[in-house]
């Protein structure tokens, strides 16, 4: 597993960053949107709030003194029983939409009868350029903390990759390394609807730019599977052994 | 111009179609309890629902990937009758949500409730359509059945094409292992953090309005319970089969409330999705400014006749009236202050002035807060004019001067012999001393209040504040002397002029009773 800093960056601390880094920008958006006027409300607007709150009190206090003193009461219209039955005749007739669209009608997210094969898997390509060892005179002109005797470029290859079912070539996609250097990982993730039953399979990648053009995988994996409806069948990618695995 | 005019026209339509749906349901809810116009509370009333289930139900949840699908099976079978209703609660309450969200939202947009000083309300609701499905479709997930693997996959590949992740976060679904308790974790936290979070969205939602009202109706909220709970008793909400990462969902019982997209995102993709969902937000977002309303001049305060008594500042249902230490040296202690990008010129203001009174005559007619194109000069010279009419047509009382609103019951259609009617912004610019003014001149037996239906005022509150001025318990209050019998209230919306008309001949005949009762001709 590659790490960042030396943490796994599968773990979920990682997912938050997206959050960390929107949510500030977020929070200030709604907070001059309104916020400002919960959180930190101007000394003006404390006092329009108190005073409000204060008056609205004052009125309602002597609205009720009024009502209790003219003996007025809160009018409360008594249902008849046909309005009861028409309030329950609504209820359940919403009730009926909600419970019908809560679980119906039922959605074919796939074919029962097809298995599904997925390519799935972060590789980093070849970077672009070899090192180069750094002469006396180029070091010279570094700043001192600079001067590192290899000049290594951080670009790396995109990744090129096919994959055939039994001989017949069904994908052929390129990953571009993330950063904006593009010096990270490539990563691919495919999904192949496929019939159930046993197939040949071949899947084939380079990671070294230079060999896209010739026949020649840098990595290449051929095996026959047998896959059952529904099933799952993932292509991945070991990079500690080189290899593609199959799960 | 013709677009414009058949853009008016349509939304009219629109708007007579919830008018004439909404009198339906008047009949057996009456107007206050009517569903139709309290969907924004029956949401928050839902939402509560929603939070107190969900709280119970996190109680018996087993957080991690192994445990979470049958600690859910063991409180939905073993314990049905309380586990198990509360689930349901929990899901029906969460689907009914998004009903009165898309209903109140609709109709506040074909009552055209949510431009200018309103785009506040407008705005802050397009970040609670979001929160509330990222709430109810992270709520789903935690199931961790077959609907939720498709959900959360789908969701994550969703995310996954932003490009903002080093690595696909779908991978974390990839294989029975790759999912991890910590992962699932977040997922649970996501669905903690998103309805705290859309709370907090709600509240800003209606932190401008002023005295907003977030409970139903006692009768809704009691109806919506006992239809939940038998909801929960006739169809328990169940899971799917356990999820499993080694097999592909196939046929899904969707709740299609929440779920809708997915299958726009199987067949499109997940750039086409991005594209819709981002452009419908923003279109609504910017829809307070297409085009922006023009409204009158918003009110103005005139400080020789404003002292500081903050009965406008209490009453404007928009909190456009503010009170601030007075600045012209007279012994008062504050002035009202209008903000004008907050007025919407109704006239609620007006009418709650006690300066606002028609019976000076020896000065110029200056209240304390005042409509520039609507001032009160003029608002009296328009009853005046109008009982002219009824007066040269004296034969016909007893004559009944018809007070309406822009937005309720047309008041010109309702004019004949004997009847005169005058439309104002809202019905709550009328200062109860104009009741009593106009009864007091001759020819006018009787004043009929109409205006919006009850609890739909356009503006909010004026239907509510003017009938409790006339019954004497909200300042300015009308006099004890004026006879009640002469006063009449009918809320009467757009389309219910006949039922205005009918009212006011049953009125004319009532006035005419009471008057050969006590012996005058009217």
């Amino acid at each position: 597993m590659n790490e960042f800093l030396g943490i796994d960056p599968s773990i979920p601390i990682f997912h938050l960053v997206p959050f960390i880094v929107f949510s500030p920008i977020f929070f200030l958006v709604l907070y001059h949107l309104g916020l400002k006027e919960i959180i930190n409300p101007s000394p003006e607007v404390r006092e329009q709030k108190r005073l409000l709150k204060e008056e609205q009190a004052r009125e309602t206090d002597e609205r009720h003194a009024k009502i209790k003193a003219s003996g007025l009461k809160m009018k409360v219209a008594k249902k008849t029983p046909l309005q009861l039955l028409g309030q329950a005749v609504f209820f359940a007739l919403f009730g009926l939409f909600v419970i019908y669209f809560s679980s119906s009608p039922v959605y074919v997210a796939h074919p029962p009868e097809q298995a599904r094969v997925m390519l799935s898997f972060t590789h980093a390509g070849q970077h672009r350029e070899e090192c180069k060892k750094r002469s006396r005179e180029e070091l010279a002109k570094l700043a001192a903390n600079m001067r590192a005797p290899m000049n290594c470029s951080r670009e790396r290859w995109p990744l090129v990759i096919d994959l055939a079912l039994d001989g017949k070539k069904v994908y052929q996609g390129v990953a571009i390394p993330a950063g904006l250097s593009r010096d990270g990982h490539s990563s691919f993730y495919q999904k192949f609807p496929i019939d159930a039953g046993t197939h040949r399979i071949k899947v084939g990648m380079w990671d070294s730019g230079e060999g896209a053009s010739q026949d020649e995988y840098d990595f290449v994996l051929e095996h026959s599977i047998d896959i059952r409806p529904r099933e799952i069948l993932v292509i991945g990618f070991d990079n500690a052994s080189g290899q593609f695995t199959l799960e | 111009m013709p677009s414009s005019s058949s853009q008016i026209n349509f939304r009219k339509r629109l708007q007579n179609a919830v008018l004439h749906l909404e009198a339906v349901l008047d009949r057996p809810f009456g107007p206050e309890w009517n569903p139709l116009r309290q969907m924004g509370t029956l949401s928050f009333f839902y939402y509560w629902i929603v939070a107190a289930s969900g709280i119970y139900v996190y109680i018996l949840f087993d957080t991690s990937v192994g445990g979470a699908y049958q600690s859910v099976e063991v409180m939905t079978h073993q314990q049905w009758y309380l586990g198990g209703i509360v689930r349901s609660l929990h899901r029906y309450a969460s689907d009914a949500m998004i009903v009165t969200m898309v209903f109140h939202l609709s109709r506040e947009f074909i009552m055209d409730r949510y431009r200018d000083v309103r785009w506040f309300t407008w705005f802050t609701g397009v970040p609670i359509i979001w929160m509330l499905f990222i709430s109810g479709i992270s709520g789903y997930w935690l199931v961790w059945d077959m609907l939720a693997q498709y959900i959360a996959i789908g969701s994550m590949e969703w995310i996954d094409w932003l490009g903002i992740f080093g690595e696909p976060v779908a991978n974390n679904f990839l294989t029975p292992g790759s999912l991890t308790d910590r992962f699932f974790t977040l997922l649970v936290f996501m669905h903690i953090f998103g309805p705290l979070f859309l709370l907090f969205v709600m509240w800003i939602h209606v932190m401008r309005v002023s005295q907003p009202k977030i409970n139903p109706p006692r009768g809704l909220a009691i109806g919506s319970l006992v239809m939940f709970v038998v909801l929960a008793l006739a169809k328990p909400a169940v899971s799917h089969a356990p999820a499993d990462l080694s097999m592909v969902p196939s046929e899904l019982n969707m709740d299609w409330f929440y779920m809708f997209l997915y299958p726009v995102f199987d067949t499109w993709g997940a750039g086409t999705l991005w594209a819709l969902a981002i452009g419908i937000s923003l279109i609504l977002a910017a829809m307070p400014w297409m085009p922006p309303l023009k409204r009158p001049k918003p009110a103005v305060v005139y400080l020789e006749k404003c002292n500081g008594c903050t009965r406008c500042f209490v009453d404007c249902p928009f909190g456009a009236v503010s009170m601030v230490p007075r600045t012209d040296g007279r012994p008062f202690e504050r002035e009202a202050v209008v903000a004008a990008d907050l007025c919407t010129s109704c006239g609620i203001c007006v009418g709650s002035c006690p300066v606002s009174t028609p019976f000076r005559r020896t000065e110029e007619l200056v209240t304390g807060i005042d409509l520039p194109d609507l001032n009160l000069k003029r608002l009296r010279e328009k009853p005046v004019k109008a009982v002219e009419r009824i007066a040269t047509t004296a034969e016909e009382r007893p004559g009944v001067m018809v007070f309406g609103c822009e937005y309720g019951a047309d008041t010109n259609t309702v004019e004949k012999p004997g009847v005169a009617g005058l439309s104002m912004p809202c019905i709550g610019m009328l200062p109860p001393s104009f009741m009593d003014f106009t009864l007091s001149q001759d020819g006018v037996d009787g004043v009929l209040i109409t205006g919006c239906q009850s609890c739909d005022c356009f503006n909010r509150l004026g239907n509510r504040w003017t009938e409790e001025r006339i019954a004497g318990v909200r300042d300015p209050y009308l006099r004890k002397r004026v006879e009640r019998e002469r006063i009449k209230v009918f809320w009467a919306s757009r389309i219910q002029e006949q039922s205005l008309s009918d009212q006011i001949d049953a009125f004319r005949k009532t006035l005419g009773t009471l008057a050969e009762s006590k012996g005058d001709a009217p």
